[in-house]
């Protein structure tokens, strides 16, 4: 098995019996269910705005979801982050890492695929029930995967920034909890920076805003610059953390 | 030509303007149990963690098996087991789920687990979580890990730190079963000269940095100080005969005293008696590697 792939194996080894499971598998679920109580109180109202009118009911599931996914899922792609770090700092573990014969490389690697990976796990949990609320829902339209499966992709596009610059911090910052507040307030901020699409361009805590599949939002940002931003960062990441000297 | 596991030039690490390792000539034989013997803030753990590639020296070679660690990092870490000052783990794992990502990263078989925690004797908790182990489980941990997968040189920095007695004196007969049973070469640091002198074979003492003394034990107790004191009756006229016949001869109180490594007590015994005088007291006295620590330590103070 090449080292990369023991190394990806070995990191979800330590993340064995860790609280990071239930936040990645109830994140998605509980995020979907307020989705399902919101539209089963309010469908007929939310139908009837002005707004809406030219929205496919999947279309409205999407659009009333995205008001807390676009939060929620950073800030748990941020804990998520500083999670899967936090637990080399508190056991004072990177050092019994380092001495092992790995690469550097694939060990931040394994690191950022980790964090990839339970985040493209909480997006396809959540794509599928939604899937699942529109269909108890009763919507008189077929279900949209196409409109789903886009969204998803925009969203694990949209999000790679966000990892890319969390993990940067989380493994080159010597306090890790410094890194969680850093992106507790990337987040927090993010919708200020989405009113301004020249500026939400450059904070990729705010990429994940434009994720949502509507003309009336420009996608682009959620995309490329999602993209752009995850691949930069992850660049930057990897060269630092191939001279972090470790104490 | 003795051949050396680890072999450092000039090794040096500074942190700003402040040396905390400082032309290091680090020279560990094959084989050898090499004691890495320094006060708290000597410099050791700096040193341990440049020999293992966690931190790059400011200047200086490190060689590790005849290779240039910046070239062969992996290819020599292959062949290391270590621990670095505490145990670390993944508390919330099992000792075994512990051992078991590094099983996996290094790709061994599974045998080399239970054969690890059989050394170490912790084969019957296997299956605890790390969270519940004393300090001294926690250490023996820690040295199963250097164990897993026929490492030919162990660096154990300070594995008694921190146990009480009884946990001092088994990592202390494990560590010294290590070469027998694994055919390795262990280098272990500390700053407790008396678990040094029970240990290793080689000492290397570093202070402030520096290194001040490398050698096998007994070159280190040959550079103790040695005195012959006697009790001869009368004093005056027995200083003045061994003063005489070439003794460097100091009288303290109603003793004399002889410095000097190759003055043999009965021949003087001998001398002192054939020529008159009573002798109601001859003694030796030998530094002790506390003295001798001491000694080097304090010429660098």
């Amino acid at each position: 098995m090449p080292e990369y792939c023991r190394l990806l194996k070995g990191e979800f080894l330590k993340q064995k019996k860790s609280f990071i499971w239930p936040v990645v598998i109830f994140t998605p679920l509980v995020d979907a269910l307020l989705t399902f109580v919101n539209l089963f109180l309010r469908y007929d109202y939310l139908k009837g705005l002005e707004a809406n009118q030219d929205l496919s009911s999947w279309q409205l599931l999407l659009t009333q979801h995205h008001f807390i996914w676009a939060f929620l899922l950073p800030l748990v792609a941020t804990i998520i982050t500083s999670h899967v770090h936090y637990l080399e700092y508190k056991s004072n573990s990177w050092k019994q890492t380092l001495v092992l014969p790995v690469s550097r490389i694939k060990v931040y690697l394994a690191k950022w695929s980790t964090v990839f990976i339970l985040n493209i796990l909480m997006i396809l949990q959540n794509s599928i029930y939604l899937l699942i609320a529109g269909k108890i829902l009763g919507f008189p339209e077929i279900p949209d995967i196409h409109l789903i499966t886009i969204y998803s992709v925009y969203q694990i596009l949209a999000i790679t920034g966000l990892i890319g610059i969390q993990c940067f911090l989380s493994a080159n910052l010597y306090n890790a909890n410094l890194a969680l507040a850093i992106g507790f307030v990337g987040v927090a901020s993010s919708l200020f920076f989405a009113q301004s699409e020249q500026l939400a361009k450059f904070i990729p805590y705010a990429h994940i805003i434009f994720a949502l599949p509507d003309p009336t939002i420009n996608n682009t940002i959620a995309l490329y610059y999602g993209l752009t931003f995850g691949l930069i960062f992850l660049a930057v990441g990897l060269l630092f953390f191939q001279s972090k000297e470790i104490y | 030509m003795e051949q050396f596991v680890i072999e450092t030039r000039g090794l040096t690490k500074e942190f700003n303007k402040f040396a905390a390792v400082r032309d290091l000539n680090l020279r560990v034989p094959k084989g050898a149990l090499y004691g890495f013997l320094g006060p708290n803030g000597a410099g050791k753990s700096t040193t341990i963690r440049m020999l293992l590639g966690l931190i790059k020296p400011s200047r200086g070679t490190i060689h590790l098996f005849n290779q240039d660690l910046t070239k062969h990092r992996l290819e020599i870490l292959r062949k290391v087991g270590s621990i670095v000052e505490a145990p670390s783990y993944y508390e919330h794992l099992t000792a075994y789920e512990n051992l078991e990502i590094s099983r996996k990263i290094l790709q061994l078989p599974k045998k080399e687990i239970d054969k690890a925690l059989d050394i170490v004797k912790l084969s019957k908790w296997k299956n605890q979580k790390v969270k519940d182990f004393s300090l001294g489980m926690k250490q023996r941990l820690g040295i199963a890990q250097a164990l897993m997968g026929n490492r030919e040189l162990l660096i154990l920095d300070e594995p008694t730190n921190g146990l009480d007695p009884a946990g001092v004196r088994e990592i202390r007969e494990l560590i010294i079963s290590l070469p027998e049973i694994m055919k390795a070469t262990v280098l272990i640091s500390s700053h407790i000269l008396k678990e040094i002198e029970l240990i290793a074979d080689h000492v290397g003492i570093i202070h402030q940095g520096k290194l001040l003394f490398q050698g096998t034990l007994a070159e280190l107790q040959a550079k103790g100080r040695r005195e012959i004191i006697i009790k001869a009756n009368p004093l005056p006229q027995a200083t003045e005969f061994l003063k005489t016949k070439g003794y460097v001869v100091a009288v303290k109180k109603d003793k004399l005293y002889l410095a000097g490594k190759n003055i043999n007590p009965e021949t003087l015994n001998r001398e002192l008696v054939q020529n008159g005088f009573g002798v109601s007291h001859l003694s030796e006295n030998l530094d002790s590697l506390e003295d001798i620590f001491l000694q080097l330590t304090g010429e660098v103070a």
